[in-house]
């Protein structure tokens, strides 16, 4: 019997998953089926030559990463190294993919594929746990090879058996991209925080997933370890016992059962018991998502992030196909508001071509705006001509995002114009009766709220990068992500100068970042008069049901005592005894 | 000296953790150091012997009985090279 240990972590997304994990180490093992390519006979041979040739460069490359590592390999690690290296040079797989190759005629990529595929799964169905391991070293030296094959960088493959939480050190956007969600229970990581990437991609996703697990969870995992991910509590449980699992299993339940009494409530209003109403959004990223947009109730979409579109499939997308998603969802949408940011790209989420001339600091560096105005500009001018023809189909309200001066504002409205010129020359059919808006989400914007909000529709305070830029720290850094501090009140105070910019200048001002989804912050954003919560759609319900147990003097006075705090301990203390007397329930599920 | 041609030995599996990587890694680096060509049978299943991999698919546990062939030039050597192995534990208990 396998000892049960439980590990510490924060969630960061709530849900309990149990089953059996896939370790990711270090990228490199994720597979994905390659296409079958159907080969004349004499192209057969080249195949195998290059299969042959990207067995030598991933030998010389483990080889290499070997020396390298060199005294600072443990044994167990270097004798892992020497497995890897006698997998890659295997004579028995070899003589399967030469033979696949010439019976079916296909590519090296789909005849190892297939044949790793088998031994993977021979091995990970034998009793003996050493041998069963060994399976995992066959996906890592698999994955190796396969990216060679491919001319993929190693570590930006995707093989799921079946369902599995993936555990982690962080995974990149790209990573994340290419996994089978389908069969994803959730994540357990070691790196990362609440806003980080596959935190944000998990909470979207309606999976549980803990963050900032110790690294000591990895040793000794097996591919078919079993685990528990508690995402309200960020407990991680490895070989759980029995009854552990059975006790998770009712707390399960117990979550099922306080999601779908939400869930019945979706069509209350959004209003405090005197009455003041706040509009509640979704953030989402693809079409998909509607299905859970309507499921939550939300009035409509704060946040389309457009640039997983372009993850994977290069910088531009035609802008027919622009057109025809942007008119897809705000025919879905009806008269409910969709706001859709344009392409947010570089910080943490770059796009493969922009990695190969790596930035020294990406989030100070070409994103967001900056990026679509100084280096991307062809591009900007398709997204914005086929958001502009998308608008005559429903409710299109526009944001850029990262903006942090107000000649960034003028220069957008500028193509903006130019774009609705053009396309009225053109005679192409597109609306002039859209909104334009930006994103408050550097501290020099969120300074100059008053002198934005004169150019623009709206305002949608980021608090996530608003949170990173005003303490100065990189959000997916762990060793300061203790400085990761909402409720700092340097954070509080230019989010409540934004939002009084907005009432001063009489346009509406929302909230789009993970505060938003946070019931602790509720109370305050409704008291500074937010008119808008946008969330991903896990969220609505549990932030409905604290707006609905709420009074807006009881906010207010909230609000005035936090103005007076002086850390973000004291503001995060109030807020939660707010939380806990108006809506314990909530407070119990939500995962901080 | 033997003459030189198609051999075969019988082995049982005597440590305790069965052929597990180390034990597969050093057998098929054994068999690769020889120019015969080795095989495993393990109840009418065969295997090339200088596949560690192939080896381990065998998942031959602790009491295992193998019947191992080698053909070619070496035969002999070889064989007596891998009888040595399984009746040495693999250098472990």
């Amino acid at each position: 019997m396998l000892e049960e240990r439980r590990y510490a972590g924060v969630g960061v997304s709530p849900g309990i998953a149990i089953g059996r994990i896939l370790p990711v180490s270090g990228g490199s093992d994720l597979l994905v089926e390659p296409e079958k390519v159907v080969l004349a006979p004499e192209q057969c041979e080249k195949e195998i030559g290059r299969f042959d040739e990207a067995v030598s460069a991933t030998k010389l490359e483990l080889d290499a990463l070997k020396k390298q590592l060199g005294s600072q390999l443990s044994g167990g690690e270097g004798r892992i190294f020497d497995a890897h290296l006698m997998i890659v040079g295997d004579v028995a797989m070899r003589s399967d993919v030469v033979d696949f190759i010439r019976k079916n005629n296909t590519g090296a990529s789909y005849a190892f594929f297939k044949v790793s595929e088998k031994y993977i799964k021979v091995l990970s169905g034998i009793s003996d746990e050493y041998l069963r391991e060994r399976a995992m070293d066959v996906r890592d030296v698999a994955g190796r090879i396969l990216g060679r094959l491919e001319g993929l960088p190693a570590n930006k493959l995707a093989l799921l058996p079946d369902q599995r939480i993936i555990v982690a050190h962080d995974l990149t956007p790209s990573e994340t991209a290419g996994l089978d969600r389908t069969r994803v229970l959730g994540f357990a990581l070691e790196g990362g925080s609440r806003t980080s990437h596959t935190a944000i991609l998990a909470r979207s996703m309606g999976l549980p997933a803990v963050v900032g697990v110790e690294g000591e969870i990895f040793t000794g995992l097996k591919y078919d370890t079993r685990m528990i991910l508690d995402g309200f509590s960020g407990t991680v449980i490895v070989n759980p016992s029995r009854r552990t699992e059975e006790a998770y299993r009712l707390k399960a339940q117990e979550a099922g059962r306080f999601f779908s009494d939400l869930e019945r409530e979706k069509d209350l209003g959004s209003e405090t018991l005197d009455g003041f109403a706040v509009q509640l959004a979704a953030n989402i990223e693809s079409l998909d998502d509607m299905a859970e947009v309507n499921k939550c109730g939300a009035a409509g979409v704060g946040l389309f992030r457009t640039e997983f579109l372009a993850l994977g499939r290069g910088l531009t997308l035609p802008e027919e196909e622009q057109f025809n998603i942007y008119r897809s969802l705000l025919v879905a949408n009806g008269n409910h508001p969709v706001v859709i940011r344009t392409l947010d790209i570089g910080g943490d989420k770059g796009l493969p071509e922009m990695t190969r001339n790596p930035e020294a600091n990406p989030f100070l560096g070409l994103r967001g705006i900056r990026l679509s105005l100084r280096a991307n500009q062809e591009a900007f001018r398709t997204q914005l001509r086929a958001l502009l023809r998308a608008g005559s189909f429903g409710n299109l309200k526009i944001m850029i995002p990262m903006v942090c001066c107000v000649e960034e504002v003028l220069e957008v409205k500028s193509i903006l114009a130019d774009v609705e010129q053009e396309l009225t020359e053109e005679k192409i059919d597109h609306t002039t009766r859209y909104a334009f808006g930006v994103m408050i989400e550097t501290p020099a914007a969120a300074l100059q709220a008053d002198r934005i909000a004169q150019l623009v529709d709206f305002m949608s305070i980021g608090s996530n990068d608003l949170v990173q830029y005003t303490m100065s720290i990189d959000r997916g850094n762990e060793k300061v992500a203790y400085l990761y501090q909402p409720a700092n009140p340097a954070v509080m105070e230019l989010m409540n100068r934004t939002a009084k910019a907005a009432h001063k200048n009489n346009i509406w001002v929302g909230v789009c970042g993970q505060m938003a989804a946070d019931p602790h912050y509720t109370a305050l954003l409704m008291a500074m008069g937010i008119h808008e919560l946008s969330m991903v759609t896990t969220a609505v319900g549990p932030i409905r049901r604290v707006i609905r147990n709420l009074r807006m003097h009881e906010a207010e006075a909230l609000l005035a005592e936090t103005l007076e705090c002086s850390t973000a301990e004291e503001i995060w203390n109030l807020a939660n005894q707010m939380l806990r007397k108006i809506a314990p329930e909530v407070a119990e599920m939500s995962s901080l | 000296m033997q003459e030189a041609g198609i051999q075969t030995i019988e082995v049982v599996v005597a440590n305790a953790l069965g052929l597990h990587a180390r034990p597969a890694a050093l057998l098929s680096k054994t068999a690769g150091a020889y120019s015969s060509e080795v095989t495993l049978e393990k109840d009418g299943e065969l295997v090339n012997a200088k596949s560690m991999l192939g080896i381990m698919m065998l998942s031959a546990c602790s009491g295992t009985k193998l019947k191992i062939t080698a053909a070619g030039d070496d035969a002999a050597a070889a064989l007596h090279a891998i009888g040595e192995l399984f009746a040495g534990k693999f250098g472990e208990e």
